[in-house]
């Protein structure tokens, strides 16, 4: 019975975990912020499985669980951090919560739109993304400053936004 | 909105919004739906970006883009994000580079080994069991606590069993299948023999019969009946009289007068009915068999709950060791490095020159003399800590072991000064303490029962502007503690030993990884 249960909480929580993940980092943008909440929040929701009773809820459920902890870490490192204020987040997580069934389409999209990137660029996001990877030390072999690479990576990342959204309201209007 | 909102809301995807920026952000924020989208667009583009990374580092390491699956999945695909429902496809996403880091290594991990344990159980559950080598007629494949009686062979899980394998149970139960796909389970007391490959004879005590083969046949024979079965469930038991009496949970079963007592009378048992064969040859339904019920199956160990996912993010992958010694060798500690012992790490022991010797004997540094021993190390933030050894105090009655950081060098003292645990030699309350420091100030935490060799750990965590330290033995953590401001006058690892102590260690480890990007 107890592996039942395991079973079925990891099936449900890997198989939302990315779009929880997601919607945790719309709130908080450190990945060591969203570690240590996604931590949380999996033991939270491996705690109060047994009290869930429609299983087909897991994903709002585990959202809500999100939500607690994001703003029970907000308040708990909201001195030290840079960190929104909770009116924001509750907005935020509202918004993101309606939106997380979006969040696989939004990852198909980007890898189309990815790949419509010159192969240069593509190089250059793989590598300044490949764990392990100091922005400076990639500055220094390409010639550039460590802000210039900056600026040139942001102006990527705008660019695949923009595709992104293009490419989910292009889908939108067709369905 | 504007280039310059988008490049506010990157700069804070980015981490890199400046605290005068910040209220601008916020306002944005709290005023502009669009603004917020775009925000999680933004980190949507930036988490895809970073999956796609460890994706293809995962391809040229292993030859496979990471949490590709290869099942059938409904949701729009994408190589980032599909993982489909298959245990493999799961398993080798929570393992991949991109699983780790989004699941976190401690989840992945406890994932990993309940899907693993789950998986295993299930196997063990299934009634669609392989089949038995050719010429095994039946095999045990579980037992609980079994006694078994002295005239007979004492059995085994595992064990096959030929034509008249003997099974004389005094107590607790047996699980035997049969070649024709019969599952027995056998309630001591009692004696069951294998007849071949579909026969049992049950001359006393009770069983449950399952055969979940409609084409098969199994029998179980008595001294005074034979009950046939196909493809059902049922329980027979057999009184000290050799009186028969069957109950059947599922299908049908023909319960007949042994054809030796002269009779060649049947009855057919559906789901619900009872029948009894005497020791006279008489045959009768009855309405229950006995007030006792019918054992279904070997209850499985009891495994024990899982282990909580560590409290720290620790990836072995990506550690460095700093120092690492066996202590196997010979000489005193004070003044060797690890290097050249088949560990890493140029850093010299301050020890007491006597009383701490490594032994050959023993492989360990064997420790009689009070006093501590240091390795010079100053900690940085943005990293993990992890200081090990495996430690057994083999005599000293209160007097302990210890492992942890400290300031001075003082080898005469064995109190430590900053997260640091010991370990008494009386397995009694208090075997096990840990403190947050300074010296015996701030005591955490008893771990009791964590006695004999075990590997303590100490864990310390200065990736946040408040540093942690977690203490272990074994893999179980047995106290944690927080720091307001970091302990900057931190100046060594060490370890120490209690006087009156002796004090054996093996197996020193000290390793870090540098958390910040």
């Amino acid at each position: 019975m107890a592996d039942e249960l395991h079973e079925a909480f990891l099936r449900l929580f890997t198989r939302c975990e990315p779009e929880l993940r997601a919607f945790v980092r719309s709130c908080l943008p450190r990945l060591q912020d969203v570690d240590e909440v996604m931590q949380e929040v999996s033991l939270v929701a491996w705690r109060k499985f047994g009290d869930l009773d429609d299983r087909g809820r897991f994903a709002p459920w585990a959202c809500l669980i999100a939500r607690y902890e994001i703003l029970k870490y907000r308040r708990a490192h909201a001195r030290n951090r840079l960190l929104l204020d909770e009116s924001v987040i509750e907005a935020l997580a509202d918004e993101a919560a309606a939106e997380m069934p979006l969040h696989q389409r939004r990852l198909v999209a980007l890898e189309s739109c990815f790949e419509k990137l010159p192969e240069a660029r593509r190089e250059l996001v793989l590598a300044a993304y490949t764990p392990g990877t100091s922005q400076k030390e990639l500055a220094r072999q390409m010639g550039r400053t460590e802000g210039a690479l900056y600026q040139l990576l942001s102006r990527i990342r705008q660019e695949l936004w923009r595709c992104v959204e293009h490419t989910l309201a292009k889908e939108a209007g067709a369905s | 909105m504007t280039q310059a909102d988008l490049d506010l809301l990157h700069d804070f995807v980015a981490d890199r919004i400046t605290a005068e920026a910040f209220p601008r952000l916020e306002s944005l924020l709290r005023a502009s739906s669009d603004a917020r989208r775009a925000l999680r667009g933004l980190m949507a583009v930036e988490e895809g970006l970073e999956e796609m990374a460890a994706a293809h580092l995962s391809a040229r390491y292993f030859g496979t883009r990471a949490g590709q699956p290869q099942v059938q999945d409904t949701r729009p695909k994408s190589a980032l994000s599909n993982l489909g429902d298959g245990f493999a496809a799961m398993v080798g996403f929570l393992l991949s580079p991109a699983g780790l880091r989004r699941i976190g290594l401690p989840l992945a991990a406890v994932v990993v080994g309940i899907l693993i344990v789950s998986a295993a159980w299930r196997g063990l559950q299934s009634k669609a069991r392989p089949a038995l080598p050719p010429g095994v007629l039946a095999q045990i494949v579980a037992l609980s606590d079994p006694v078994w009686a002295d005239e007979g062979q004492p059995r085994h899980e595992g064990d096959r069993l030929q034509m008249g394998g003997l099974l004389m149970l005094e107590r607790g139960l047996a699980e035997i299948v049969f070649a024709c796909g019969a599952t027995v389970v056998l309630e001591g007391p009692a004696m069951f023999e294998v007849r071949d490959a579909s026969t049992g004879r049950l001359d006393r005590g009770r069983l449950t019969a399952t055969l979940d083969r409609p084409t098969a046949a199994f029998a179980v024979h008595t001294p005074s009946a034979v009950v046939t079965d196909r493809g059902t469930q049922f329980g027979v038991d057999v009184d000290a009289t050799g009186k028969t009496a069957v109950r059947v949970f599922q299908g049908i079963v023909e319960l007949a007068v042994l054809a030796t007592l002269g009779g060649a009378e049947s009855l057919q048992l559906s789901a619900g009915d009872a029948g009894e064969v005497d020791a006279a040859g008489r045959i009768a339904r009855i309405d229950a068999v006995a007030p006792k019920k019918f054992v279904m199956s070997v209850p499985k160990p009891v495994k024990p709950p899982p282990k909580p996912p560590l409290p720290f993010a620790w990836d072995q992958t990506r550690a460095v060791t700093i120092y690492r010694d066996s202590f196997e060798g010979s000489g005193p500690l004070d003044g060797t490095a690890a290097t050249g012992r088949g560990g890493v790490g140029e850093a010299k022991w301050i020890a007491p020159a006597d009383g701490w010797l490594l032994d050959p004997e023993t492989k360990s540094l064997k420790v009689t003399a009070t006093g501590a021993a240091f390795l010079p190390f100053r900690p940085e933030p943005g990293h993990l800590y992890r200081l090990s050894v495996t430690m057994q105090v083999v005599e000293g009655g209160i007097g302990w072991a210890a492992l942890g950081f400290s300031t001075a060098t003082n080898t005469r003292l064995a109190t430590l000064d900053h997260a640091w645990m010991l370990q008494r030699h009386e397995a009694k309350a208090q075997a096990n303490l840990a403190y947050k420091g300074p010296q015996m100030a701030g005591e955490l935490s008893r771990g009791d029962r964590l006695t004999g060799r075990q590997t303590r750990t100490v864990v310390l965590d200065t990736t946040g502007p408040r540093w942690k330290a977690f203490f272990m033995v074994s893999d179980e953590v047995v106290g944690q503690c927080v720091y307001d401001q970091p302990p900057a006058d931190i100046a060594n690892v060490a370890i120490s030993v209690f006087p009156n102590t002796v004090a054996l260690l093996r197996e020193f480890s000290f390793q870090s990884i540098h958390m910040i990007r």
